[in-house]
């Protein structure tokens, strides 16, 4: 056993080229500058962050706090300026953690901004702080293996179990979501509107879930490389034209450009040396990093079939829905109403209208955790207002998938006496 | 590589054989059908909506001119007649708030709810001298319908009672006739704004509807005006079931009955304007009829062409919505204390409409009643 650790330590200590991995710093720094700015262009920092009078918080996480004015924009203009640090490649071993935190702190503000590219960004910046990329572009030097292999590992782990969500029913057979989002596109599609078809869109789905699932093995090998990164190119292009996935498809085909050799981009940009770095051969892997990326690579894997844990679709109930790489995966639209009833035989209807804005509703009513968290929201307002223990029940209606709108929440339930919890809800219907 | 593509794709082709309960819409008809659903309710609904706003405000002013030039019990019928017509032209438009109705904030300057008797107290009760013209430079909650609704009808509509008021001979009868004119005339102001927005000599904001994905100055796509618009439906639908129905039967107050949250409860229109907002909200729907009498292509049809059941369930469902309000008995500040159960089931029956709008019909036409716009994955 310590022999195979041993040589895998070996394996990942060696050094190769750091050209691959530096470039994708340097884009991952960029692109995230990007995305800030945009946050700030498109006002979304008031509208996703300022305005909300109330925030859903992640199971665990509930004492982060929510700053707000100035504060909040000094916290999005911070992961603006340490973008571009991590970008520039000086303070790599500063700024790159800070960039994590301050990524992940936003993130922690509300569920409802839940994006899987977003918990992509996260788990990356947690891993590069580790990593001995630090350099500027034009004094590339050599880095342990291990950086190399960490981020395609964890960039091949998005797309195998993007692929592995894909394998459902609905997908597959009926072409769900994808032909009610072509159809919506059809006109933008000009010409080749055609491919709004069911037929077209089961086509599409199976097409893509095959793409997902294989893409890594075909990137992995150089006589298949140049095709699969084509089509890489292809398939993130098409899907950022017609859906609004933000700066996520350049994140992943940077990705993907780590499959080359490590030291590809050398061909293509001159300026790029290579500098023996003799500090990287003599820097060899500790034995608890060995221990560390085991132990995050088995959690990648395992977090993606947790929701074997609870019965029923996960694309219904959601439970173990989170961080398992659900992408693009299910349409819904549901509608939730809360009823109050005091113990003096008072009864109110409550409309999340009150309380969330029109993005957190729409994520909020059709998330039995994020129904449970504003009804309790609820509930301590009431229990304030009159000064007596309330109950707090859901009147809540989901339609997946175009299929008639069933009940999500079981109205009998008194959610007041419901605890989240990584436990099956008993409370959520079938 | 070739064989694995026309495999995937024979394969799928078999597959949807299999596909039992989902039906089929030509993209070509789908992208007609919807560009048609914009030209109709644009051409039947708002734009007819917004003439009869100005029409109706027009005769309005008119009306307090005509009254304040000769306070009588018949001068005063007519312009309460005329109040009636606007206030439901204003339901009409503000059911389905779409483009300039909201970026021109027109509903709180000409609707704005609950009136704060206070601050129309205070323009009464003034000493600075009030013209007409002054009006205009009061602040919303001393203008609009509701005000009108408060000089013209008073506490109990008694007729006797607001002739006094107009009647009086001191400062005070010019000061409520000045007032009510100033106001009447604020809102042909506010109507015209609105309505010019949409016409091709203003903003032309009909254009922009119409030429979704075409080039439109707001939409980049037929699907982005669709989901406003449907949006727009829910909300007014949401209005209907929570601020009109909910609000006087108290369930957002602490579950005691509210009589004086019923809308136009002073001049006992409540459940008049219940219809009309149904009406609106079937005419948004539908895409409602042209000059010609030709049935317009509305959200309606687009359910049929992916879920013909569906579109029946809401015709249903609408159907009950409008039985229920008319088993209301008027005037609804009453019922909601002598009839509960029939206000109640009005309540139910909008509650359940809502539900199949905002899950169901959500669903099929893969529309989301909201205006984020955030990466999505």
């Amino acid at each position: 056993m310590s022999t195979a650790i041993e040589k895998l330590r070996n394996f990942l200590s060696e050094p190769v080229a750091g050209h691959s991995a530096l470039l994708f710093r340097w884009t991952f720094g960029l692109v995230m500058a990007l995305a800030c700015a945009r946050f700030f262009y498109h006002g979304w920092i008031e509208q996703f962050y300022e305005s909300p009078q109330f925030s859903f918080k992640y199971w665990g996480f509930s004492w982060v706090p929510v700053p707000k004015g100035a504060a909040l924009r000094l916290l999005f203009a911070s992961m603006g300026l340490l973008a571009l640090l991590v970008a520039w490649g000086r303070f790599h071993h500063l700024a790159m953690p800070a960039f994590f935190l301050v990524f992940a702190w936003i993130e922690l503000l509300d569920v409802t901004n839940y994006l899987n590219h977003y918990y992509l960004i996260t788990v990356l910046a947690l891993l590069m702080s580790f990593m001995p990329v630090g350099k500027k572009l034009n004094q590339t030097g050599q880095v342990p293996r291990w950086v190399v292999w960490t981020l395609r590992g964890q960039f091949g782990i998005v797309y195998f179990f993007a692929g592995v969500a894909k394998l459902k029913y609905d997908w597959l057979f009926l072409g769900e979501p994808l032909h009610t989002w072509m159809l919506a596109k059809a006109d933008v599609l000009g010409p080749f509107s055609f491919l709004a078809q069911r037929s077209f869109a089961i086509a599409g789905s199976w097409a893509a879930a095959l793409f997902d699932l294989s893409i890594v093995f075909f990137l992995f090998f150089g006589k298949t490389r140049p095709i699969a990164f084509a089509a890489v190119l292809i398939f993130h292009g098409v899907t950022g034209y017609l859906f609004p996935i933000g700066l996520f498809p350049y994140l992943m085909v940077a990705g993907a450009s780590l499959f080359f050799a490590p030291a590809w981009p050398q061909k293509y940009l001159k300026v790029l040396k290579v500098l023996p770095d003799a500090s990287c051969g003599a820097r060899k892997l500790p034995k608890w990093g060995v221990y560390l990326l085991t132990a995050h690579f088995t959690v990648q894997i395992l977090l993606p079939f947790r929701h074997h844990l609870y019965s029923g679709p996960v694309t219904w109930h959601e439970q173990g829905m989170r961080f398992a790489w659900n992408v693009m995966l299910v349409e819904k639209a549901g509608i939730v109403r809360f009823t109050v009833k005091t113990q003096d035989g008072r009864r109110l209807e409550v409309s999340p209208d009150e309380f969330v804005q029109c993005n957190q509703k729409k994520m909020m009513s059709t998330q039995p955790d994020l129904i449970l968290q504003l009804a309790h929201h609820i509930g301590r307002k009431y229990q304030r207002e009159f000064n007596q223990p309330v109950s707090v029940y859901a009147d809540s209606y989901v339609s997946r998938h175009g299929r008639p709108s069933r009940r999500l929440i079981d109205p009998s339930v008194d959610l007041m006496q419901q605890r989240d919890s990584l436990f099956p809800k008993a409370w959520v219907l079938p | 590589m070739n064989n694995y593509l026309l495999g995937t794709v024979a394969l799928s082709c078999l597959l949807i054989s299999c596909d039992e309960d989902k039906s089929d819409v030509e993209p070509q008809e789908w992208i007609e059908a919807r560009a048609q659903l914009l030209k109709d309710v644009t051409n039947n609904v708002f734009l007819p909506q917004h003439q009869e706003l100005v029409s109706s405000t027009e005769q309005l002013s008119r009306k307090a001119q005509s009254f304040c030039a000769d306070v009588s019990a018949s001068k005063l019928e007519e312009v309460r007649t005329a109040w009636y017509a606007a206030a439901a032209a204003e339901e009409r438009v503000e059911y389905c708030q779409l483009g300039p109705v909201k970026d021109l904030r027109t509903i709180p300057a000409i609707d704005f709810r609950p009136p704060r008797e206070v601050k129309i107290e205070e323009v009464l009760s003034g000493t600075d001298p009030l013209s007409i013209a002054d009006v205009a430079k009061l602040g919303a909650s001393q203008k609009g319908l509701p005000v009108l609704e408060y000089l013209l009808f008073g506490v109990d509509g008694k007729a006797e009672y607001v002739l006094q008021t107009f009647t009086a001979t001191s400062a005070s009868g010019l000061r409520h006739c000045n007032y009510l004119q100033g106001v009447a005339l604020g809102l042909v102001s506010e109507s015209e704004k609105l309505q010019k927005a949409w016409l091709a000599d203003g903003d032309n904001y009909q254009q922009t509807l119409v030429s979704a994905g075409e080039g439109s100055a707001a939409f980049m796509s037929q699907h982005e005006a669709l989901e406003d618009l449907f949006s727009a439906l829910i909300n007014g639908l949401q209005r209907l079931e929570s601020n009109k129905l909910g609000g006087p039967l108290g369930l957002k107050q602490n579950g005691v009955v509210q009589p004086r949250a019923a809308e136009a409860w002073r001049s006992q229109q409540s459940v008049a304007l219940l219809k009309v907002t149904m009406q609106a909200l079937q005419q948004s729907y539908t895409s409602g009829m042209s000059a010609e009498g030709k049935a317009g292509v509305g959200f309606d049809d687009l359910i049929k062409m992916r879920n013909a059941e569906l579109a029946t369930q809401i015709d249903d469902a609408i159907n009950r919505v409008n039985m229920a309000i008319d088993a209301v008995d008027s005037p609804l500040f009453e019922t909601v204390e002598t009839d509960r159960p029939a206000v109640q089931a009005a309540f139910d029956s909008s509650k359940d409409l809502l539900r199949l709008f905002a899950a169901d019909v959500a669903a099929v036409l893969g529309v989301t009643p909201t205006f984020g716009d955030v990466d999505g994955d």
